[in-house]
């Protein structure tokens, strides 16, 4: 979720509020959360659904309609009469809008405003230009007819904040933004031209020809991308930003007016906004909470209403979404909390209750549990003489927490190799995750370590905790890489091998930097259940 | 004078012996370790032993130390790159990150010295190139504990600067030793009847009758490492109970998941954000997971629009990648399906609380697994009024009636809450909470709204054992397990 710092004061006067803690609970009230607060700068994150509430213009309108009640920001769009083609599909970069913007007073700040507002779009709603890439020109040096298409790499252009032309495969191998988004294209490339020559290379860079400078007065916007609904609502947002500074205007793109912006329209009822929120609202209140929150309401009936989405309110998908906004605005610390009547019966998962069970017997016979990670360093693993391969993570942040344990004690020896200098004995048990082949199974580990531990005392451990479990078992001589030849077992039930014991081969344990002698038995105890 | 006939047998091995150690003594007069203790302070009260305490150094390698004994010394890094040909001091920086620490040492002990940044070698330096220094030899001798005793001449000014260096650390390990006083060696002794351990067979024979018993000493026969439950399963198995008594079942999931459970049937957009390989662990595999055609389909079209304008796109092929579940919403999603093939009956309560997994940057308050309490509540007539009651009632588990709801954002819930509780005198976000989108019940065929909720369990654990590192939750140390 981004942050943004706004201007204090003037929100204060926008509400007409001195008071910061006040400020702070309207705000908070109505989704975004206040970061910090100081004389002059107020530092807000806004959720990721208010895309509205990017920029500030944005966000002072929709606090001022919460505190004073509002309407939508209306447009008209009249036709600049630019042209624009997209003939055939861009394959790399498939969906393409654009719109015009007429009259903007541009200056220093208003310039910055529109590149940073770029940026967070880009960042946000973009995923870093993979979905959406904007491109913003000066629409009175464009010559003639704009163009949308693919290109061939050796095609040229002056990208910006460069002096002289270069290839389109020169500008990802030469500049910074085509080295940082070249990944997200590939041939042909996109572009848009003009008559002349190449205005833009999206995703990566624009034409110095078309830059924006303090002298521009009417703007000509692109966005291209890979995501229909992204650039729809990027089209939207940028059409609702740039409606505060100057006139949006449409384009004939392929001879058709383009693009179409409408305030759609969705009916609630009102039985049905007080079924969901458990309260009971009249039909004037609904209508006074939903312009609160910036929307206009035609009331139908006693029962029906149809509320007007204003265009920019992009993350309406549902009437549920316009209903939380009308829980919003009565203020969620405001409802009577109505008791919960479900009447169900409680009760513990059996996996637990069963792993309780092996716990509470352990803890009698004096081992202390541990718990560890199920992510782990492959190498440890490989330390412990485990043949299996273990099932890897594509992402892992860290070589340690790499590959997920196909065996539970390589987790309890890297325990007992980190506590070598204090006291024993270190008798301990994990009941945890294992993997193997994608299928998880729960684990029990047993170690016994101290001075002269013996593979007849786990055999005890085994046999009382078996007894109290109610289930037979039997032992059967195994030959593990990870134990003494003679000094370890199967452990099998039900004619199943469900786990095996033994006295940890020296090589280990010095593996391991464990110099006292360690016996182990691990059990799958999902075999059990 | 009359004495025990236990402490008869301790005095005649210290006659024998003018000065022993404890653990001597006790090998020498074949009695039990805590009762030696116990009559060493009865000898001690009648002023017939002393005990002097002498302490020893004992030295072992530090962490540190023990990673250079596994890679070398920067020191001979440094010589190894020299030899290599690279003699500039600004150039073997940039090859190695310790070359600097090294050089320093290098410089200390007159092996090397730097004329404008280019290094020379001493003429032992040059032979140190195909032998071991003393200092390399030392550091493998001390793979094992060293006493201060063993410590040669030669040795200690190595020992002075491993010691500065943070290298080694040293250890203070007391000694007991045992003799007789003056006292005791003029005294006649003879053994009285006494009893020091009551056995069976004094009870059957009843030869009790008419003895002394001997008197205890008021002290402990040394420290007992009871088993314990692990602390976290202990708070994790009080909070189940609470969900229990409140009426919730408990459900368990899968943590080798796919993104379809994970995310896909929450209504999460093919190309949210949080299902980027920074927010979610993908397993290295080509399978594809299996998931019930009919439900993937009405998913799938759910997530194109058929409930509300959805997200008009849809990836088949990452809906089935397995991953590491990142939430246990998961749960509750699996939770929809079966209420979807009545395997489960409403009205529900459920929960959930497991593990999952998300590949974040470790640090106090980010590991790369953690426990996550979850659930859900389907019945007729639930309303968000209910949702927050139950909220209430649930962070009752943080010791606080005062809260505060805040409005939230979750791709899967509408409306959507945060919920924060008064701990000391301030709120403290504790959880987060909402009723299912239509878009996420509708494709299970389940018309009733569905609460759902989930509360930090890690925020609970840090509150009631006082932990403020999420590591330690796994520690790896006993002793904080011993005495948690």
């Amino acid at each position: 979720m981004p942050t943004f710092e706004f201007d204090l004061q003037k929100i204060k006067k926008e509400l007409e509020i001195d008071n910061n803690e006040k400020i702070i609970e309207i705000i908070e009230s109505f989704k975004p959360e206040v970061e910090e607060i100081s004389d002059n700068k107020i530092k807000i994150t806004i959720t990721s659904d208010r895309i509205d509430l990017f920029f500030e213009e944005g966000f002072l309108k929709a606090i001022k309609d919460f505190v004073f009640g509002g309407s939508i920001k209306k447009i008209e769009m009249e036709n600049s009469n630019v042209k624009v083609y997209y003939s055939s599909k861009v394959r790399c970069r498939e969906f393409f809008s654009c719109f015009v913007v007429k009259n903007v007073s541009m200056n220093e700040s208003l310039l910055r405003k529109i590149i940073e507002f770029q940026e967070i779009l880009h960042k946000y709603v973009g995923r870093n230009r993979k979905l959406v890439a904007i491109g913003i020109h000066d629409l009175d040096k464009i010559k003639g007819k704009i163009f949308y298409r693919e290109a061939l790499p050796n095609e040229k252009m002056i990208p910006l904040t460069y002096e002289n032309e270069m290839t389109l495969k020169e500008i990802l191998e030469i500049t910074d933004k085509g080295k940082e988004y070249r990944n997200l294209i590939y041939e042909p490339y996109p572009a848009i031209y003009d008559e002349e020559s190449i205005i833009s290379f999206p995703p990566i860079l624009n034409s110095e020809k078309t830059k924006l400078t303090v002298n521009t007065k009417n703007i000509f916007v692109d966005i291209t991308g890979i995501d229909k609904r992204s650039v729809d609502i990027v089209t939207k947002i940028l059409i609702y930003f740039f409606s505060f500074f100057g006139t949006p205007q449409k384009v004939y793109l392929n001879e058709k007016e383009f693009p179409e912006i409408d305030n759609e329209i969705i009916r609630i009822k009102r039985s049905e906004v007080n079924k969901i929120l458990g309260l009971e609202l009249e039909l004037e209140e609904i209508k006074r909470l939903l312009e609160k929150m910036g929307y206009e309401v035609i009331t139908l009936n006693e029962e029906d209403i149809d509320v007007i989405i204003p265009y920019y309110r992009v993350d309406i998908l549902h009437k549920r979404d316009v209903i939380e906004d009308i829980a919003i605005a009565y203020g969620y610390n405001n409802f009577e909390l109505k008791e919960l009547r479900t009447i169900t019966i409680g009760k513990i998962h059996e996996r637990e209750e069963f792993e309780n069970k092996i716990r509470e017997i352990l803890i009698g016979m004096k081992f202390l549990e541990v718990i560890t990670p199920t992510l782990i360093n492959q190498k440890i693993l490989e330390k412990a003489k485990v043949k299996d391969k273990p099932t890897k993570l594509l992402n892992p942040v860290s070589e340690e927490y790499s590959v997920l344990r196909n065996y539970l004690f390589p987790s309890l020896l890297l325990f007992l190799s980190k506590n070598t200098s204090k006291e024993y004995p270190q008798n301990i048990f994990e009941i945890g995750y294992i993997v193997r082949d994608l299928e998880e199974y729960r684990s029990l580990a047993i170690a016994l370590c101290y001075d002269k531990a013996n593979l007849s005392e786990m055999i005890s451990v085994l046999e009382e905790l078996f007894r109290n479990l109610k289930i037979n078992f039997e032992l059967k001589e195994s030959n593990l890489e990870f134990f003494i030849e003679g000094r370890q077992a199967y452990i099998i039930s039900n004619n199943k091998i469900i786990g095996f014991l033994g006295e940890i081969h020296p090589e280990i344990l010095t593996n391991f930097e464990i110099f006292i002698p360690t016996i182990i038995a691990e059990i799958n105890i999902s075999l059990l259940i | 004078m009359r004495i025990s006939k236990e402490e008869f047998e301790i005095i005649n091995v210290l006659k024998e012996n003018e000065k022993i150690s404890f653990e001597d003594l006790v090998e020498k007069c074949k009695l039990n370790k805590d009762l030696v203790e116990r009559l060493l302070q009865n000898l001690k009260l009648k002023n017939l032993i002393e005990i002097e305490i002498e302490e020893k150094k004992v030295f072992s390698l530090s962490q540190e130390g023990k990673k250079y004994l596994e890679e070398g010394l920067p020191e001979r890094k440094v010589l190894e790159l020299i030899s290599k040909g690279i003699t500039n001091a600004g150039e073997l920086s940039t090859k190695y990150k310790n070359a600097e620490i090294g050089i320093i040492w290098l410089k200390n002990n007159r092996l090397i010295s730097i004329i404008r940044g280019e290094i020379q070698l001493s003429e032992s330096a040059i032979e140190y190139l195909n032998k071991k220094m003393p200092k390399e030899i030392f550091l493998e001798e001390l793979k094992f504990e060293k006493n201060e005793e063993d410590i040669k001449e030669g040795e200690k000014e190595i020992l002075a600067e491993f010691i500065k260096r943070k290298i080694v650390e040293e250890k203070i390990i007391k000694k007991r030793f045992i003799k007789l006083t003056e006292f005791a060696k003029n005294q006649e002794f003879e053994v009285e009847e006494e009893i020091t351990v009551l056995t069976s067979e004094i009870l059957k024979k009843g030869l009790w009758k008419n003895k002394k018993f001997k008197k205890y000493e008021l002290v402990s026969a040394g420290r007992i490492y009871p088993g314990k439950i692990h602390f976290y399963n202990r708070i994790l198995n009080e909070v189940r109970k609470f969900l229990i008594s409140l009426g919730f079942q408990e459900f368990k999931g899968k943590i080798i998941e796919c993104n379809f459970w994970n995310c896909d049937a929450l209504f999460m957009p093919s190309r949210h954000v949080a299902r980027d390989i920074h927010d979610i662990y993908y397993i290295d595999t080509d399978k594809e997971a299996e998931i019930d055609e009919e439900i993937f389909e009405n998913v799938k079209e759910s997530h194109l629009g058929k409930f509300s304008k959805g997200w008009e796109y849809f990836d088949e092929k990452l809906a089935k990648k397995y991953i590491l579940r990142s939430h246990n919403t998961a749960i509750s999603a699996r939770v929809l399906y079966k209420i979807s093939k009545k395997e489960v009956k409403i009205p529900l309560k459920m929960f959930a609380i497991d593990r999952v997994f998300r590949p974040d940057t470790i640090d106090a308050k980010h590991f790369v697994e953690f426990d996550q309490l979850e659930g859900i509540i389907v019945d007729k007539d639930l309303n968000f009024s209910n949702l927050l009651y139950i909220l209430k009632e649930l962070v009752k588990i943080f010791g606080s009636e005062e809260v505060k709801f805040k409005p939230a954002y979750f791709p899967f819930t509408e409306p959507s809450v945060e919920v924060f509780v008064k701990i000391g005198n301030k709120y403290i976000e504790v959880g987060g909470a909402g009723i299912f989108r239509e878009e996420v019940t509708k494709p299970f065929n389940i018309d009733l709204p569905v609460l759902a909720w989930g509360i930090g369990i890690g925020r609970l654990v840090m509150l009631k054992t006082g932990i403020n590192d999420i590591r330690d939750i796994m520690s790896q140390n006993i002793d904080i397990l011993r005495n948690m």
